[in-house]
């Protein structure tokens, strides 16, 4: 890892995983985001593990930073003169990279949307045939946290609740943001509910918790759309003197897991991202050698992660956090 | 924006008058202040508190810390773009001292000073001697100090700081947060510096006009290292401050922050090509920018806003100057 962090660190990086020899390995060119973000180091750490296992060969390319988009495009030209069977996608937009997917479609290249990232309607409208999306749709995310908050809170289902979307503009964050929403509405019709952009930013998150604060000293829940924002939450609130307000973030990184092992962090919804990347080529290699028909939506499972769990590992996913 | 031949006030009347004309506060940065302070007062009943107003400090401290050493580069005629990146890297390498080399805790602290002094130093070097423009060689910088503290990291954040060390971000002395003291106390000590040092005095000297003051035997060059370095050493601090704050050394952090730092300074009356800043005006240009996003986030407005009101606050701070200047000439 560090290796590829060095070269990613000063700019795009393309590593080629482990190669077995053969005329006819299955090659999987990866576009992927900044190593600069664990999620994305533990999507290509799947990636690699799954390829070498199965004796398929992956090539993961990466960019800068999360806004790099057209660094992103020119990976993904760069990547089809590979002539790769499959293109594993962890697209920056819906959009960049459609020019780039539609030629790859019209090669007969199959097509893996991780995470949600491409729009299906916007991406069939321009030609691009996805062959299945993996991942966790935000909106289910939100709904497994607003129904580990409901449960937290049982005996008092008033609120107030603390609802951090991530960049405003940002579908990811606002998908989270309103699963959470719609199902804590439909539990507790009457819970009192704020939503903010917390930006992604740790020290913002933990500003706006503060200002929420003066508004709604008996804030009751906080749920973050990713793990940075809910540390960010989690400090302040620890630092206004309350320790009994739940905090749930989103992710599981390696931070969020520390925190909530040290009883700071309530809880976090696992993304597993390793097994998103790890069930990618799994399920691609299935389709190639045994012909599968696949589904479109290939669900790779989260689950709420709380100390408890960590301590007795009472729930198998922990095993994929990285 | 400046007069036909700014050096020629220094020479009549000399330093002490030059600088009473260039480190006066402008008033419209109060007014603007002033009206904002009305107008979430009378919307929000949660505005007008001290604990909320203690709260708008802190929140204000970060881009507070970062634009007082923006102010001394803006007001040399420079540039600082890399203060966010630094403040990152600043902050993961006090929080690897404290929390992975087993060190004691308080030599986080001049870790995060040091680191982002050294990181400031490096720009004034190349600046003074190497001829390159700041907006470059910052620029770099910026980038720089980012790839390093995501390399050291593996873009993890540096998590699980000693309790001691968290204290000086989320301590409460008197009700009064610890990095809320730290932006004070650094306002005040750095005003002093501009206004009755030599340096100070200097910063402006070669913002207004290089070469009349290098006619004059002010050391350019040495100066403009030591502008940068301190531009560093404040980035070092916000750094140290916002680590402890969140409990974790985080190399994404301070994103644009730079363009924060910058925008809070203009807010507050410094010349964005020099020879002309306060402390006070940045402090003031930083507060606007805090009572907005608290005001807005206690009516829980989305945030597009607060990027729009923003926005609209810069452009309508330095309007109101050149009004105010028209209107006196």
């Amino acid at each position: 890892m560090k290796n590829h962090l060095t070269i990613a660190a000063l700019g795009a990086a393309v590593i080629v995983a482990p190669v077995t020899a053969g005329a006819e390995t299955l090659l999987y060119g990866a576009i992927l985001k900044t190593p600069a973000n664990p999620h994305w180091n533990a999507m290509t750490q799947g990636i690699e593990d799954a390829a070498e296992e199965l004796g398929v060969e992956a090539v993961v390319s990466t960019v800068a930073n999360e806004g790099a988009a057209e660094q992103q495009l020119n990976n993904c030209e760069t990547m089809l003169l590979r002539e790769p069977d499959a293109l594993i996608v962890g697209a920056i937009n819906s959009n960049i990279l459609l020019p780039c997917l539609k030629r790859a479609s019209d090669q007969g290249i199959a097509i893996v949307d991780l995470d949600y990232n491409l729009d299906r309607t916007i991406a069939e409208d321009a030609g691009v045939t996805v062959t299945f999306t993996a991942g966790n749709d935000g909106e289910s995310t939100g709904a497994v946290g607003a129904d580990f908050v409901a449960e937290q809170l049982v005996d008092d289902l008033s609120g107030p609740v603390l609802v951090l979307e991530g960049l405003p503009g940002n579908p990811v964050g606002a998908a989270r943001g309103k699963g959470f929403r719609d199902r804590m509405a439909e539990i507790a019709p009457d819970i009192g509910m704020t939503t903010l952009n917390g930006d992604w930013d740790r020290g913002k998150s933990a500003n706006i918790t503060n200002d929420t604060l003066q508004r709604n000293p008996d804030l009751k829940a906080v749920f973050a759309a990713n793990d940075t924002m809910a540390l960010g939450a989690t400090e302040a609130l620890l630092a206004a003197g309350l320790d009994n307000v739940i905090v749930v973030g989103v992710d599981g990184t390696s931070d969020a897991i520390q925190s909530i092992k040290s009883g700071r962090l309530t809880a976090t919804v696992g993304q597993f991202p390793y097994l998103v990347g790890k069930r990618s080529v799994e399920l691609l290699t299935e389709k190639f050698q045994d012909h599968t028909e696949l589904d479109s939506y290939q669900s790779t499972g989260q689950s709420v992660i709380t100390q408890s769990i960590l301590e007795d590992g009472s729930d198998e996913m922990i095993q994929y956090l990285r | 924006m400046t007069d036909a031949n700014p050096a020629a006030p220094m020479r009549a009347q000399g330093l002490a008058a030059f600088m009473r004309e260039k480190s006066a506060l402008r008033l419209e940065s109060l007014i603007v202040l002033a009206l904002l302070v009305a107008v979430m007062s009378y919307a929000s009943p949660y505005f007008l508190t001290l604990a909320n107003i203690f709260n708008i400090v802190l929140a204000t401290s970060t881009i507070g810390i970062l634009a007082i050493g923006a102010t001394f580069v803006i007001g040399s005629a420079g540039i600082d773009l890399s203060v966010g990146s630094i403040m990152a890297f600043a902050g993961v390498v006090g929080a690897m001292v404290a929390a992975h080399l087993g060190l004691p805790w308080w030599l986080a602290v001049p870790a995060c000073l040091a680191a982002g002094a050294f990181a400031g130093w490096i720009n004034g070097l190349i600046v003074a001697y190497g001829g390159v423009p700041a907006f470059v060689v910052t620029l770099g910088m910026m980038g720089v100090a980012r790839g390093v503290a995501l390399l050291i990291t593996d873009g993890q954040a540096v998590y699980g700081l000693p309790e001691a060390l968290i204290w000086l971000g989320q301590g409460r002395p008197f009700g009064i947060p610890v990095p809320a003291i730290g932006f004070i106390v650094t306002a005040i000590i750095l005003h002093f510096v501009l206004t009755h040092t030599r340096f100070g005095r200097h910063t402006l000297v070669i913002g207004d006009n290089e070469h009349g003051a290098m006619a004059m035997g002010v050391p350019v060059r040495s100066l403009r290292i030591k502008i940068y370095a301190l531009s560093g050493l404040t980035a070092g601090l916000a750094g140290l401050f916002t680590m402890a704050r969140v409990n974790a050394g985080d190399p994404t952090a301070g994103m644009n922050f730079e363009l924060a730092a910058i925008t809070a300074s203009i807010i507050g009356g410094t010349h964005l090509f020099g020879g002309r800043a306060t402390i006070l005006g940045t402090v003031i240009g930083a507060l606007i920018m805090g009572v907005l996003q608290n005001g807005l986030n206690l009516l829980a407005i989305p945030s597009f806003w607060q990027q729009i009101s923003i926005g609209i606050v810069l452009v309508a701070a330095v309007w109101l100057d050149q009004l105010a200047k028209r209107g006196v000439e």
